[in-house]
């Protein structure tokens, strides 16, 4: 089944190079050269995390298997696409910054710290409990980026990533409520 | 690509369907056809995977004069990405298999290439895009024939839907890249 892995990324034979990966350019927002650099290197995590998370969640919609499927996967096709509402605002937020998001498979592995799930098809409990720990590092890297880009005199972003964290947040806890130690399956206790 | 993204692994315990394996199928499909349509299947998501990152990229950073109706354009094409990923992703699992879901599956599939992160100007970008959507409906229709063949008529059918989404969305994109305009002659073209 396999073919010989191939990378996948081609620099193009055609086209001009209108800004390189990894260089800021000017920002129409006032906002400082240095201090665009910093808020974009900030959101390049949250970025790539939610890039990450919104798959996971997808992974786990399309696959869910057992007597509780339908609910769960109810509840994370709407959690994947408010993921990737974010992933859409954060992506539009570093473009008027200056800078690219990362689009490559590559550039958002780099920058990722929610990591995707192994290759394969895991029991439901396993897989819900990886999008929790998916939620609670981008939720805190959220939170932890609300107090870095204020310090650093961008309140408009820090808006932008408040505004989602307690969407992120409220989904995050419902997928801890899943998780719950209590059923009405007799005998079966997660 | 140099290094393999840092995956979770829940652990082998928690493995339902091992990745590159085919269960069996309730739809009464054959396990030697449901083996071909699923590698077919994952060929398709692993082109949505990439068609999906470069379409995005290029709403994220589309400038110029018809960039808010490119824009526009864009992001619906995304979206109906999105919605078919869904449908042929549950497919495959339907069908025994396990879904294309990370870079791992997307490089041991993929029939097309997604473009260097950096940001190229738009002309050639959605020339690119336009070859992207070409290859993919290709082996879209390569693969209505052989699950027809197979006898698997459900994943035909779904397959022909959305191959005159991936048409539709294709032949837009090359009456964007006609060469004709309202704009007169720039003094610098001879």
């Amino acid at each position: 089944m396999t073919r010989e892995q191939i990378g996948l990324v081609r620099e193009p034979e055609t086209g001009v190079v209108r800004q390189q990966w990894d260089t800021v350019g000017e920002n129409r927002l006032r906002i400082d050269p240095d201090t665009a650099e910093a808020v974009i290197d900030a959101l390049r995590v949250d970025h790539a995390g939610s890039f990450n998370l919104f798959y996971l969640l997808r992974k786990h919609y399309w696959t869910a298997e057992g007597a509780e499927h339908d609910d769960v996967a109810d509840f994370l096709e709407g959690a994947y696409r408010r993921t990737r509402e974010l992933n859409d605002d954060i992506a539009t937020r570093i473009v008027e910054l200056g800078g690219i998001p990362p689009n490559t498979p590559p550039t958002i592995q780099e920058h990722a710290a929610v990591h995707l799930e192994a290759e394969g098809l895991y029991d439901l409990r396993a897989s819900l409990e990886g999008d929790l720990d998916g939620y609670a590092t981008l939720v805190a890297s959220l939170r932890e980026h609300v107090g870095l880009v204020e310090s650093l005199g961008d309140p408009g972003t820090a808006e932008l990533l408040r505004g989602h964290l307690e969407d992120l947040e409220d989904d995050a806890h419902s997928v801890e409520q899943f998780l719950e130690d209590d059923t009405l399956v007799r005998g079966g206790r997660p | 690509m140099a290094t393999e993204p840092h995956l979770r692994n829940p652990g082998s315990e928690h493995v339902r369907r091992a990745w590159d394996t085919i269960g069996d199928n309730d739809l009464r499909i054959r396990p030697e056809a449901a083996e071909r349509i699923v590698e077919g299947l994952n060929e398709v998501l692993s082109g949505l995977y990439i068609l999906f990152n470069q379409v995005r990229k290029h709403y994220w950073l589309v400038e110029g004069a018809e960039s808010n109706d490119v824009r526009s354009f864009l992001t619906d094409a995304a979206d109906r990405l999105t919605d078919m990923t869904d449908e042929f992703s549950i497919r495959v699992h339907a069908l025994g298999g396990v879904p294309v879901c990370g870079p791992m599956g997307v490089r041991q599939h993929a029939p097309i290439y997604i473009e260097a992160p950096h940001h190229y100007d738009i002309r050639s970008s959605l020339e690119r895009d336009l070859d992207g959507y070409a290859t993919l409906a290709a082996r879209m229709r390569d693969h209505v024939e052989l699950a027809e063949r197979l006898g698997d008529e459900g994943t035909g059918e779904l397959l022909f839907e959305h191959l005159e989404t991936i048409e539709a969305d294709a032949h837009a994109l090359a009456r964007y890249l006609d060469d004709d305009t309202l704009l007169r002659a720039r003094t610098t073209e001879s």
